[in-house]
């Protein structure tokens, strides 16, 4: 399942809506994350962008990280390069 | 003998590769400038959109227990406010009021935590009505929670002052000074010095004249041999059941 990437690439939207339906925003995450995990980075990317700019400049401690899940999808996507590099 | 021939296929691949990562890195960066230089418009854009799916959603989802608890929480905030001013009403007795003409704008609240993070809020008042940043938001009456952060065409959105990692000075029965910290889903905490006369219930406010009701002391924590102790407090209303709150000018 993971290897199909439309699936995957559903999947993140479709959690990324669901947070905004159901108001919990850590659907959201999940959808950023399944999306860099598996592989789907321009897809993990985008959506991250579009999170940051709706939940808008973070404050309090993540506030020095302008745009956080931006920031965690390019560390996901850098990481599982790297590890897939290294495990061939 | 077969001769092999190095076609240099695996050379112009690499390559290929390389120049390939090169141009999605370019068009990366490319998307990443135009996403901050235009993010404020995006978002604004974005929440335009959203306003009334949400509005529809909420009407989907009410009842009257939704509207009860909403109506509950605006309530518990009016009337720890009243407390709070009756007291100060006391000692405020023979002063004249300073400033009786205060515009206030009314806004909704579309997103609240946990449907948005970092403890902030989404109204349905943004520049078209008035809204400004750094404006003070409150709950009811002078029950302060927070400030405009950003502003959007029709919304706008509200850092609470319960934010992890903010910090506010606050006055303790109106006197006492302190530093709370907000830990997060209309919480704080701060220390005051041990012998200090503080219990749960007590109230917090903002330093000034007009000032406004910070929140109430729900725990304190006091060791042995130690200087200070621990005041937990909250705010006086509980954001995640939050349905309106007033923007002053």
């Amino acid at each position: 399942m993971f290897r199909d990437s439309k699936l995957v690439s559903a999947a993140a939207v479709l959690f990324v809506l669901l947070a905004f339906l159901f108001s919990w925003w850590p659907f959201a995450l999940v959808g950023v994350v399944l999306a860099a995990l598996c592989g789907r980075a321009v897809t993990a990317v985008v959506l991250a962008l579009v999170l940051d700019c709706a939940y808008g400049v973070p404050s309090g401690y993540v506030h020095v990280i302008f745009f956080p899940f931006t920031f965690l999808a390019l560390c996901i996507v850098s990481a599982r390069a790297v590890l897939a590099r290294h495990m061939r | 003998m077969a001769k092999t021939f190095n076609t240099g296929r695996g050379r112009r691949g690499g390559m290929g590769g390389a120049s390939a990562a090169l141009v999605w890195g370019v068009v990366l960066l490319c998307v990443f400038g135009a996403v901050v230089f235009w993010r404020a418009s995006l978002a604004g854009f974005f929440w335009d959109a959203l306003v009334p799916l949400q509005h529809f959603r909420s009407a989907l989802g009410a009842s009257d227990t939704t509207r009860l608890q909403a109506e509950l929480a605006s309530t518990t905030a009016r009337v720890a406010d009243r407390d709070a001013l009756y007291k100060e009403n006391i000692e405020l007795k023979a002063r004249l009021g300073r400033d009786a003409g205060v515009q206030t704008i009314l806004g909704g609240v579309i997103m609240r935590p946990p449907g948005i993070p970092y403890d902030t809020l989404i109204i349905d008042a943004g520049i078209a009505e008035g809204v400004t940043q750094g404006q003070l938001v409150y709950a009811g009456g002078t029950s302060l929670i927070g400030t405009v952060g950003q502003v959007y065409a029709h919304t706008a959105r509200v850092v609470l002052f319960s934010t992890a990692g903010e910090t506010y000075d606050v006055l303790l029965k109106g006197s006492v000074p302190l530093t709370m910290q907000g830990q997060g889903g209309g919480s704080f905490v701060g220390q005051v010095p041990a012998g200090t006369s503080v219990t749960a219930g007590d109230t917090l406010v903002f330093p000034g004249v007009a000032s406004g009701f910070a929140g109430v002391v729900v725990k304190v924590e006091s060791r042995q041999a130690e200087s200070f102790q621990t005041v937990y407090a909250r705010l006086p209303v509980d954001p995640l059941t939050l349905r309106y709150v007033e923007v002053r000018k």
